[in-house]
């Protein structure tokens, strides 16, 4: 989800661009609108801004393999504060990460926000609400949402990556094995992050639970 | 206090495991999956920013970043949950 500056061809770089504007730009409107029905959401919204840099930032070292990675923590705010919001939330860490931290770029930016704001924001809250809805419970639904947020999130950037640099041979052969390559480190820091995600979660729920009312932690 | 042990005895493991693992631990795993495809294809990492930051100045961010990231949230947890920390300790 860190895709470093350059590896992208310039059209591609600009194409995901356009799509990441618009959902931060949605997402932007979206904080608005709620902080203005519901003030009391700032100190959440802050909380998870702080959780999803940090943890998007913190290079896992995974025992055994001898690499690192990232978990992207926007699966977590998008439970919470919805998609949208964990949109913002993430592309603002990203955007940091970029300027001061040697991770991701700023002409990968937009493929960044992408993979890790739109995918793992998106494809985590789908599988939390289909989840509760299915009756799962409350735990298990943001642990399972957690991890496959996560896995969307790289499942994309191996995406972006192939599309970039296939070469002669198919996207999707070069998607495949990068992917692949993904999954040794990722598989293992995708279940610290069901864990993580679970845990807040219900701990929010628990403690507060009148700060998400009418969220989406009570379908 | 059982929770605790099994925190730390966790955390050790961890730790141990990391430690005793060979690796030089160099570049996350979006390089490692970028690099060889992009080798490959003759494409190169390129700068646009008028700074380029490695080295002790990397560290010197990531140790600040996590300060400021830390406090901002603990500062916002404690306004969330205001008497979490000192029920713990009573």
């Amino acid at each position: 989800m860190h895709i470093p500056e350059g590896l992208i061809p310039a059209q591609q770089a600009a194409a995901w661009y356009v799509p990441a504007v618009g959902f931060v730009g949605a997402g932007l409107v979206g904080i608005k609108r709620r902080l203005a029905i519901n003030p009391e959401l700032r100190p959440l919204i802050g909380l998870m801004g702080a959780f999803v840099f940090l943890i998007s930032l913190i290079p896992f070292p995974v025992p055994g393999l001898g690499t690192v990675s990232h978990p992207c923590g926007t699966p977590m705010a998008a439970i919470l504060l919805g998609p949208l919001t964990g949109t913002v939330l993430g592309s603002v860490a990203l955007f940091l990460q970029a300027l001061f931290f040697a991770h991701g770029g700023i002409t990968s930016w937009g493929a960044n926000v992408i993979a890790m704001a739109v995918g793992g924001s998106f494809s985590a809250f789908a599988v939390f609400k289909v989840s509760r809805r299915a009756g799962l419970g409350l735990g298990f639904s943001a642990g399972l949402a957690g991890l496959i947020g996560d896995l969307v999130t790289y499942g994309i950037t191996s995406f972006q990556i192939a599309l970039a640099l296939h070469g002669d041979e198919a996207v999707l052969n070069v998607w495949g094995a990068a992917f692949a390559s993904f999954l040794p480190t990722q598989v293992p820091l995708a279940i610290a992050e069901a864990l993580f995600t679970a845990g807040v979660v219900v701990y929010i729920a628990n403690q507060r639970a009148e700060l998400l009312e009418g969220a989406v932690v009570r379908p | 206090m059982r929770r605790w042990v099994l925190v730390l005895m966790v955390a050790g493991v961890f730790v141990a495991a990391v430690l005793f693992t060979e690796s030089r631990w160099e570049g996350d795993v979006t390089e490692g999956a970028a690099t060889p495809l992009a080798e490959k294809a003759g494409v190169e990492e390129s700068q646009v920013l008028p700074w380029k930051i490695d080295g002790d100045l990397l560290l010197f961010f990531f140790l600040s970043g996590g300060a400021v990231g830390g406090f901002a949230a603990g500062y916002y947890w404690r306004t969330l949950f205001p008497g979490s920390g000192s029920k713990e300790m009573a």
